[in-house]
């Protein structure tokens, strides 16, 4: 069986053929996340995940993917429904093996004045494919999409979001943060829609890229599809290779090169970074994309 | 004779293949300040950014030993490891980078290992008190969204906590109310009493004398068209300010014809 551990009291969890459910009832409020392990490896490896929370329900659920030998290829789905005023976090933390391939689509739809945030981090596997839709079904729901990915050495990386607006006064809020480093190759498509009749929506996208060496490649390829009037939508984005300006000003306070590349690269990743929750989980992040980035050099 | 002393000589250097220092020579002592004066244009801040290792600026001639370490060799990370200081008129703003984590990383390579952690932070509370800082400004990115002000106030808070053999101050004064100019000359003061600082040699750049009312120069020096045309006391600055730059470069021109 899928290991799961399930330090969340009041979070009702079960299994079926269809997948893995966890249902947070109305009115709690979880003081734990939920976390959700999916080991590639696990031969009973859930596959599809269902998350629905109660009118009022708050809670956080993290997903940690990791394993997979290679040639291991896996196609995960997660949904989940947030009732009326419910605030939902789902984090996913993707570091599977070097030469697994995953794609991965979570969905979510939220109800009246709910808010949901979505936080991704892509950091593993030869292929990975994600797509984030995030739906905003009900006046004054909300939702924060923020990602970050890495790819290095020949890693394919794609990462989609879609922020939809069907419906008035709604908000939404995407930050990306991507480096390539290597021969690795990222895109990222980035999605916002505004339904026809869905005034008063505001959107905002900000995707930025850093590149480090000169085979590392990422596409980003923004979408804004407005069919309503009298909304706010923003859309900023950056590509470039590490300032050298800001490679001088920490070289003259002693800082070797090869640190001040290393501040730069993970500082750059902090305005996504921050989003995600709690101090621990950052901590751990920060710690991976070292990693990466050590891996990057090589 | 000693080899102590920020010591530059006959320095040309260039920028975009336009030469811009024509054969600077000074030489700062430690425990001395001097304030280089000029126009607009007339290559103080070249000077600056020859000396700390500007990749853009290209050195044709002359040297700069900082107590007998030839710097021109060196990349600029290593200048300030030997005791260089560059305060910037400009500095760059690095979204995602604490200061804390830039100031405590910047004086771990500079000063290996001489500092607890708790000490360091005492040391840190210190100094943002003189300078009249909040300590929320630790957890903020480096200049990003920062005041004129707030820059260069950072600058001296690098400053203090570096402590340099040489200091470099790029007009840190332009743009500054008097609050500010009151806190950044306190800084330097403080610093100057400290054990630290007490042989750190300054080389202000400035339009004005100003700044030379908080912190006293030795020596003044004016820069025209990259070269120093006049070397004096105190009372140089006070000459610049009641007869502007025009009075010096006619009895230079004068002096020369």
């Amino acid at each position: 069986m899928a290991s799961l551990s399930i330090d969340a009291p009041g979070a009702a969890i079960r299994r079926d053929e269809r997948g893995l459910h966890v249902a947070l009832p109305a009115g709690i409020a979880l003081d734990e996340p939920v976390t959700i392990d999916l080991d590639l490896d696990d031969p009973h490896l859930d596959t599809r995940v269902f998350v629905t929370a109660g009118a009022g329900a708050r809670g956080a659920i993290v997903e940690r993917l990791h394993g997979g030998a290679a040639g291991r290829d896996v196609a995960l789905t997660v949904s989940v429904e947030l009732g009326a005023n419910a605030d939902v976090s789902y984090t996913a933390l993707e570091r599977t093996a070097a030469g697994a391939r995953v794609d991965a689509q979570r969905t979510s739809t939220a109800g009246t004045g709910a808010r949901m945030l979505w936080n991704v981090a892509l950091l593993g596997g030869a292929a990975s494919t994600a797509g984030i839709v995030s739906t905003l079904a009900a006046p004054g729901s909300s939702t924060e999409i923020s990602g970050l990915f890495f790819p290095i050495a020949r890693d394919v990386v794609q990462l989609t979001t879609e922020a939809r607006h069907d419906v008035p006064h709604t908000t939404s809020q995407t930050v990306v943060r991507s480096i390539a480093g290597g021969h690795g190759r990222g895109r990222y498509y980035g999605n916002i829609r505004i339904a026809a009749h869905a005034h008063g929506s505001d959107a905002s996208l900000r995707d930025d890229t850093l590149l480090i060496g000169k085979h590392a490649k990422i596409d980003a390829i923004p979408a804004l599809e407005i069919a309503a009037n009298d909304v706010k939508a923003f859309h900023g984005a950056t590509v470039g290779a590490i300032d050298d300006e800001h490679i001088f000003y920490l070289m003259s306070r002693g800082i070797e090169r090869e640190a001040a590349e290393k501040l730069i690269a993970l500082g750059f990743f902090e305005p996504a970074l921050a989003r995600f929750p709690g101090e621990a989980l950052r901590d751990e992040l920060r710690a991976l994309l070292e990693e990466k980035l050590a891996g990057a050099r090589r | 004779m000693s080899k102590r002393g920020l010591v530059i000589s006959g320095l040309q250097a260039a920028v975009d293949g336009k030469e811009i220092l024509k054969g600077i020579d000074l030489a700062v002592e430690p425990g001395k300040v001097h304030a280089l004066m000029g126009p607009n244009g007339s290559g103080k801040s070249t000077l600056a950014f020859a000396m700390s290792g500007h990749p853009n600026y290209a050195v044709s001639a002359g040297t700069v030993t900082l107590d007998g370490t030839e710097l021109l060799e060196l990349s600029a990370d290593k200048r300030a490891r030997a005791g260089l200081f560059l305060s910037f008129q400009y500095p760059a703003a690095i979204p995602g980078v604490s200061v804390a984590n830039f100031i405590r990383t910047a004086r771990m390579a500079v000063r290996p290992d001489d500092l607890t952690p708790s000490k360091f932070r005492a040391m840190i509370y210190e100094k943002l008190d003189v300078l009249g800082m909040d300590p929320a400004f630790l957890s903020r990115y480096v200049n990003d969204g920062f005041s004129g002000g707030e820059k260069k106030r950072l600058e001296m808070l690098q400053l203090a906590i570096l402590a340099p053999k040489y200091a470099v101050l790029d007009e840190t004064d332009s743009g500054l109310d008097v609050d500010a100019l009151q806190a950044v000359g306190r800084s330097i003061e403080a610093l100057r009493a400290t054990p630290e600082g007490a042989d750190t040699g300054f080389l202000i750049i400035t339009h004005y004398p100003r700044i030379l009312r908080h912190v006293p120069a030795d020596v003044v020096h004016i820069m025209m068209d990259g070269r120093i045309v006049k070397t004096g006391g105190p009372d140089l600055a006070e000459r610049v300010e009641s007869e502007g730059y025009d009075g010096i470069r006619e009895e230079v021109i004068g002096g020369v014809a």
